[in-house]
Order: structure tokens, then sequence, then C-alpha cells
């Protein structure tokens, strides 16, 4: 049995999801966080069944890649229950989604949402009225606090039991008549199963880019009658046949609202005014540096303050460990490794990871994502792009994979060609460790500065340069700016965790096992091969011999490379010169996008870009690194 | 006598009725599913200073525009 959460962006799918299934899917305060279904077993009660999350989808025309997807769930895949999951502060607009969805003829019941939200803007819902006026059940819940989840499930499996279906809608004038008069003859062919005949004519009338082509493969004498309703259409509406159903809608969707809804006129909130000061542009940046300056510097501090006591235990603890790895049997060597992979991990790793992904999982929930957006909007526009393209950036600086995979939310493929190569580039939550563990620990919290300065140089000048190479119409920026939320202190834990999870399950093992192989590369004296092979590199950027082979692990994960360099140099880094620690981190920031994130790269801008992007990332790291390394020999001679 | 501008002339706090959208296809579906649409009404929340974009209130929701995207959005201007 499956059931599927369909609904418009920032609605609270992935909320309900995680109140169900685990926090297993990431949920956010902006539009399109969810860009690819996430599913889960759930066990409810005696029953087990299947959860989708599906996402954010404004229509089912859709117009970027993730609406895409879930509109290919939903027409091909298809789902038992669907719950139209609605925002109930905005219960006029997502009624339209609603009738087209009822145009499917699918079964699914109406999961009415932050009911706590349309409460404080003065919207009251009538929801019993509202399920008769849709034919369908209805919930009202609060998500956040889990408040009528267990009803919700509870009238879902009953629906499913009851065989609830919806059904759709008329229009009403010359665009019903049209739809009724082609009706007859796409029932007549039935051609594509499963669909029902009103939906495929509704999408005839609307040209649909996908529909259309394919019922007219299967019967092209179709296509001419469409035309010459089309044209009626416009003549008597002055109007593309598709924004006359829109609109047609819209005042269904508007008629529905004010029968089962009261407004009363509330006072502006505080949440509302406080819009005027973030976004005015002359207070709105100076607060925008504020803000990523202070996350940046109280992850640093703070991780500072937890590394130091860290690596003065594990330095002491050392002293009764060592007569374990004396000697120059395997074993010794192998216990050496294991240890320095562990140690590190916890002692580097862990102190800034976890600041870092509070902070970042508090900056997402509040809300202040797309105002990022919408500040960046002009400024991102001379590198090319609109303020939407910040959303992937910024998803990059916890993670490339999923920022990456946020390009999504553009709409041409030449903004995320160019969106994509930027995010990988993006120092990650893996790379800022290194960046703060190596030279913010060893050199201080400038250098750190320098660094992301540096990136974000880099960044704007290659945006601007690849906006120049790769000419294009920039659609401009329409994104919906949700209100600011609290967050809860149990998401953001919640959503730490299950980023942190992913360090803990799948890079700290990775790490352990590639102490160990470098442990044995080493007693085999192939560990000196590999290095003397990259010899050219590590020469020519004057860093230490042994750097070579931990650059070959940083592809596995970047963080690997710091780690094994602490390895491979016998568990100092302070054998590194001040230079050395900035050349290395530079490098390691730039070069080759990790292999998560190569994998996530090529499902978006497939192989061959993938490709030149890899190789154009090692030559740029190449470049900066030896230029930082001209400019501090110059500066110490 | 209707004054019609496009809606990037609105100050703050004014409100328009929206007449027409000039684009493509996918700029259309864009707005109109966002509830930017001929015979809506919209509200100026925070106009476009600089070269930053405006913010227009539509049934309750808030929706950016950028400056290029609300310069092609033909509005009637209510007083």
């Amino acid at each position: 049995m499956r059931i599927a959460l369909v609904g418009q962006p920032n609605c609270g799918k992935s909320t309900i999801f995680n109140q169900v299934a685990g926090y297993r899917s990431i949920a956010s305060n902006f539009p399109g966080t969810t860009v690819t279904y996430t599913m889960s077993d759930v066990r409810f009660g005696s029953r087990v069944f299947e959860l989708i999350d599906l996402p954010g989808i404004y229509s089912l025309t859709p117009v970027d890649e993730a609406e895409k997807e879930a509109r290919r769930f939903i027409l091909r895949t298809g789902a038992d229950l669907y719950i139209n999951v609605v925002d109930a502060s905005l219960l006029s607009r997502s009624l339209e989604f609603t009738i087209e969805l009822m145009e499917l003829e699918i079964p699914m019941i109406l999961c009415l949402n932050m009911m706590d939200e349309a409460m404080e803007k003065g919207i009251i819902i009538d929801v019993n009225k509202l399920s008769q006026v849709l034919g369908v059940p209805v919930v009202a819940t609060i998500a956040k606090s889990g408040k009528g989840i267990k009803e919700l499930f509870e009238t879902a499996l009953k629906a499913i039991e009851d065989g609830v279906r919806a059904s759709p809608f008329s229009f009403c004038g010359a665009i019903e008549r049209a739809i009724s008069e082609l009706e007859r003859r796409v029932r007549d062919i039935n051609i594509v199963g499963k669909l029902p005949a009103r939906f495929l004519t509704i999408r005839l009338i609307e040209q649909d880019e996908e529909i259309a082509p394919l019922v007219y493969r299967y019967s092209p004498d179709l296509k001419p009658q469409v035309d010459e309703l089309r044209e009626g259409l416009v003549k008597e509406y002055n109007l593309s046949p598709e924004e006359v159903i829109a609109s047609q809608r819209h005042a269904l969707a508007f008629s529905i609202f004010e029968q089962v809804a009261k407004v009363k006129r509330v006072r502006e909130t505080f949440r509302e005014k406080l819009d005027s000061v973030m976004l005015n542009p002359f207070i709105g940046y100076p607060l925008l540096v504020i803000a990523l300056y202070l996350f940046f510097v109280s992850v640093f501090k703070l991780g500072a303050l937890i590394e130091e006591p860290l690596l003065e235990i594990f330095d002491s603890l050392y002293g009764y460990v060592e007569p374990l790895f004396k000697g120059d049997s395997l074993s010794a060597y192998m216990f050496k490794g294991l240890y320095d992979g562990f140690t590190g991990g916890l002692a580097i790793v862990l102190p800034y990871l976890v600041p870092f992904l509070i902070g970042l999982a508090f900056l997402e929930d509040v809300g202040y994502l797309p105002r990022i957006a919408f500040l960046m909007d002009a400024i991102m526009h001379k590198i090319g792009l609109h303020g939407k393209a910040i959303i992937p950036l910024m998803l990059g600086y916890g993670c490339n994979v999923p920022g990456v995979m946020a390009v999504r939310v553009l709409e041409s493929s030449r903004d995320r060609l160019i969106a994509s190569i930027l995010t990988v580039l993006v120092p990650c939550a893996a790379r800022m460790s290194i960046i703060m563990g190596l030279v913010g620990f060893y050199l201080g919290g400038s250098w750190v500065f320098f660094i992301y300065a540096l990136n974000l140089f880099i960044i704007a000048l290659l945006g601007w340069g690849f906006s120049k190479l790769l000419p294009g119409y920039c659609e401009g920026l329409i994104m919906e700016v949700p209100p600011y939320r609290f967050p809860t202190i149990r998401g953001i834990i919640a959503k730490m965790w299950l980023r942190l999870r992913e360090f803990i399950v799948i890079a700290w093992p990775l790490l352990l096992a590639g102490s160990v192989i470098l442990s044995l590369l080493s007693y085999y004296g192939l560990e000196a091969k590999i290095n003397a092979f990259l010899r050219f590199l590590t020469y020519s950027l004057g860093l230490p011999l042994e750097v070579g082979v931990t650059l070959i692990f940083g592809i596995l994960r970047k963080e690997l490379s710091l780690l094994m360099l602490k390895q491979a140099l016998g568990g100092d880094l302070k054998l590194l010169l001040p230079s050395q620690m900035l050349v290395f981190t530079i490098f390691v920031v730039f070069y080759f996008p990790c292999i998560s994130t190569l994998g996530a790269l090529v499902k978006e801008v497939g192989w061959k870009r993938s490709l030149l992007i890899v190789i154009f990332t090692i030559f740029l790291a190449f470049i900066l690194a030896s230029l930082v390394r001209a400019i501090s020999l110059l500066f110490l001679a | 006598m209707r004054d019609v501008v496009s809606l990037d002339k609105l100050k703050e706090g004014e409100r328009g009725k929206v007449i027409n959208l000039i684009g493509g296809r996918a700029f259309k579906l864009r707005l109109i599913q966002l509830g930017i649409m001929p015979g809506v009404e919209v509200k100026v929340s925070k106009s476009a200073l600089l070269s930053c974009p405006m913010m227009v209130e539509v049934n309750n929701a808030r929706v950016a525009l950028g400056k290029g995207v609300a310069s092609r959005i033909w509005v009637e201007r209510i007083e």
C-alpha cells in the first residue's frame, strides 16, 4: 500500500513525513527543499504502508525539474492514496492546485496544515464545510507540533478502505462547452488507459508539452479539432486557453474559499514588519554580512574551544597506547592507522561540524535563505544568474551533494549548468573542517576569512566569465517568500543529526578504512611509489612528498585528505610550514568535487560535462595554490 | 481614466489589478501558478529599490519579483 504526500512548495509535506517516518527527509522553511522524492515504510497501528514525500509542485504543468519529477510520479507511478497537503494560511491559492489534482480523479484526502498560522492571519476555516464542498475527507493539522497527524493517517487508511475518489469540478461558459465537446472524442479513442478522459481533454486544450504529443501520436486526426477549438477560445476570451483555464480554477478556488472561510482583519504582525528592515538594501546587506560573519566566527570559536582540549587528551593518551604501535609488524602499523583515523575524526572534524550544522539548520528553518536570495538578486544578475541560484550555493556550504541537486529549482538548463559548476567550488562542511581545523587552528581566524573571501571572489569571477561564455537570457527572479518561522529545537537537532549521521556512518568508517589502507600502503612501501608518481604535483606546489597519497584519499571525502596527512606526517600537523598549510588547504578546497558530488553532478549535467568540470577544478586548484605559494614566498623573502 | 503602468512603477503600499503578462509560456505559467494573473489584485509590500527585486502580496502570499520580471507585468493602479 502506497500513500503519497503531494502539495505546493513549503506547505509542510516533509514535516508530516518526518513526524511518522522518523527524521529522514530534510525539511526547511523555503520552497523547493525537497527536489527528489523520499520513501519510507511506516508502521501505523497494525498497518504498514509506504509513505512518499514528493517535491512541492505549484501546478500539474511543471516549470522546473523538481516539479517535473513530482508530476512524473503522479502520472506514471501513482499511489493508492494521495494526501494533498495544503498551507491553510494560503488556502485560496492552494485550492487551485487541489482543483487541478481532482481533475485526475485520484483517491485523495486533504490535509489542512499550518492551522496555527492561518489563525494568526485571521483566517477561520470551517473544516466540515470544506470537506462537503470538495467531496473528500479533510483533516486539520499543525505538523510542526504533531497535532492532527494521527487523525490524518487514520483518515487516510479509512479513505483507502472506503474507496474515496475525487471528482472534477466543471468550469463555465465557452471553455466548458469546448471541453465537453472534445471529451466525447477523447473518450471514444480511449488511449492512455489509466488517465481520465476529462483530464486528457483539459491537457489537450492547455497544449500540455508532454501529454498532447503523446495523444496525437495515437490519434493524429484529433489535432486539427483541438487547434480549431483553441482558436475559437482565443477569439472568445482574448486570452490563451491555458490562461482562461487557470483563471477559472482561480475563480473556483476563490469561491470555495469564500464559502468555507471567514477572514478577520488582523494587525500587521511583527514577523511581517521584520522584512521591511531585513530587505531594505541599506540595512539588509550589512545585516547579511553580520549574520554570516557571526555564523562562521561562532562555528570557528566553538570548534577551536573543543578541538584544543580533545587534541591534548588524545596526545596524552598516545603515551599509553604507544607500545602497541612499536615495532615494524603489520599489526602495529594498522593499530596506529586506526588510532589516528578515529581520533582525527573526533578531535578535528566533529568539533566544527556539529556547531556548523546546527547554525545551518537554524538559518534554513527560520526562513532567512529566501531573504538572502532576495538581497543577492541584484548581485547575482551581475554574474549572469538570478537570485534563486543562491539557494544551491548556500546549501553547498553544508554539503555539495544537496547543493548540486538544488539546481533543479532553476528554470533554464544554462542556469543549471553555471550554478552547478559554481556550487561544486563552494567549501562544504568537510572542507570547512579542514579550513578551520588546519589553517584556523594553527594560523588564526583571519586566514580562515582570507580563504573564504578568496573562494567567494573566484566563484563570482567564474560566474561572470561563464555567463559571458554561455550567453543566454536570464529569466529573472520569481520566487515565493515564506514567512519567518520559529524553528523548533527538536526540528533543528533532528536535522543536524540526519546530516551528522552521514559523517558518522559513511565518512568515519571510510576514514578508518582509509587509515588502515594507508598503513598497509606504507608497510608494503607502496605509499612511497604513489607519492613519487604525484611528485610533479607536490613538488611544484612546494608541499611535502607525503601529501601526494592523501590527495587521492581526498577524492573519496575531503576530510580524509587532512586526517590522512596527519597520519602520513607521523601524527603531527605542525611539521607543515604555515605557507604549506595554506597551499595545501587552497588546493583541497578547489580540486575535484568529492566522489558523491561527482555522482550528483552526473545526474544533473551528464557525464561529459561533469568530467570537464572535474578537469577544470583540478587546473583551477593548481593555479590558485601556485599563486598563493608564490605570494607567500615573496612575503617570506 | 484608467491608470495602466508596469508593476515596477508602483510604490510601496500601492495596489494594482493585473491586466496583462508579457512573456513566454514558462514565464506566464510561473506567474500564474503563484497567483499573479489577469484580474487579480496585488499589493506592493516592498518596492524595487536600487536594482533589488520587489515584493508583492497576492492572495496572502508574498512573492519576490526581479525588476525585469515586474516590468513585464501590466497593472491598473487602484486608488
